[in-house]
C-alpha cells in the first residue's frame, strides 16, 4: 500500500510527511502553493472528528474568534493568517511559514544581545495587539516562532478580545507560564501576557525555568500558599 | 549568575510582580532603561 504524503486543499499542497507541530485538536504541516512552489506556508489542520459533539458549538465559536483575531492583527512580529478553508472533515488555517522553528530550539544558545532583540520584538508585537484590545493568554517559547532572523508570535488560538471593562475570567493558558490572577480565577487583563513574557525572559537569561512543576496545582501552591519562595529570590 | 545585567533583573522583577495592578505594562517596558542601548533588529 502506498502511503499518501501529499494532499490538495484549495490551491495548497499539504506535505503530510512534514509535520511542524501538533496540539489538542490538530496538527501543523508544511505546505506550498500549487501555482508557485516557492511560496511556502504552514497549514494547521483541525479534525472535526477530534472535537466532541458536545463541544462543537463552543469549538466553532473559538475557531471563528481565532480567525477574526488573527485577521485583525497586522505586524511584522505576529504570525500572519493568510487563508482558511473548511471541508467536511477538517478545518484549515493557512499561515506564514517560519523556517527557524520556535524559541525552544534556540533558547539555550542565545546571546544576551539576542535576548534583548527578542524582548524588543515581543514588546512591539504586544503593543500592537493591545492597541486592538487583544491579549494572547498563552505566550510561551513554543509560540514564539523564528523567521528571517526575527520573531513572530503565533497561535493566537487562545486569544480573545477584551470585553468592554477590559477584564476576563476563564482559566486558560499553559500552567508553567500562567499568571497568578489566572490561577486564582480572578479577573485578568493584558497584564497576564506580561507575566508569561517575564517567565520566558527569566528562562532565557538564567537558562532554566523558575519552577520545575509542569502542572497547574503545584504551581498554584507556589504562588498562593507560598510554600516555597523562588521567583522572588533571584539566583544571583 | 553574578554577571547578569542588573537592569535585566529589575525588568524581570517588574514583569513578575504578583499583583497585576502593580505589574509593569508594555508601554513602560518599551521605555525601560534596558533599551537605552543599541539593539539589533535581527537575531
Amino acid at each position: 500500500m502506498v502511503e499518501v504524503t501529499r494532499k490538495k486543499i484549495k490551491n495548497y499542497i499539504v506535505c503530510l510527511d512534514n509535520r511542524l507541530g501538533s496540539g489538542n485538536f490538530g496538527q501543523v504541516f508544511k505546505s506550498y502553493s500549487q501555482d508557485d512552489i516557492s511560496q511556502i506556508f504552514a497549514i494547521k489542520q483541525i479534525s472535526r472528528s477530534k472535537v466532541p459533539e458536545s463541544k462543537m458549538v463552543n469549538f466553532l465559536l473559538d475557531l471563528g474568534r481565532e480567525i477574526t483575531t488573527m485577521m485583525k492583527l497586522s505586524h511584522d512580529n505576529i504570525l500572519k493568517l493568510k487563508d482558511y478553508v473548511c471541508t467536511d472533515n477538517n478545518f484549515y488555517l493557512i499561515t506564514e511559514y517560519c523556517e527557524g522553528g520556535d524559541l525552544t530550539n534556540i533558547k539555550s544558545t542565545l546571546k544576551y544581545e539576542n535576548i534583548l532583540t527578542i524582548l524588543k520584538q515581543i514588546t512591539k508585537a504586544m503593543l500592537h495587539a493591545n492597541s486592538l484590545k487583544i491579549i494572547h493568554r498563552d505566550l510561551k517559547p513554543q509560540n514564539i516562532l523564528i523567521h528571517d532572523n526575527i520573531i513572530k508570535i503565533g497561535d493566537f488560538g487562545l486569544a480573545r478580545i477584551l470585553d468592554d471593562d477590559n477584564k476576563m475570567t476563564p482559566l486558560t493558558g499553559t500552567p508553567a507560564y500562567m499568571a497568578p490572577e489566572i490561577f486564582s480565577l480572578r479577573n485578568y487583563s493584558e497584564k497576564c501576557d506580561m507575566w508569561s513574557t517575564g517567565i520566558m525572559l527569566y528562562e532565557l537569561v538564567f537558562r532554566k525555568h523558575p519552577w520545575k512543576e509542569d502542572n497547574a496545582q503545584p504551581l498554584g501552591e507556589y504562588m498562593f500558599f507560598e510554600k516555597k519562595k523562588l521567583l522572588w529570590i533571584f539566583p544571583l | 549568575m553574578n554577571d547578569v545585567d542588573p537592569l535585566m533583573v529589575d525588568l524581570i522583577k517588574k514583569m513578575l510582580e504578583k499583583n497585576d495592578e502593580e505589574r509593569i505594562d508594555w508601554k513602560d517596558v518599551e521605555k525601560h532603561e534596558i533599551f537605552n542601548r543599541e539593539i539589533s533588529d535581527f537575531l
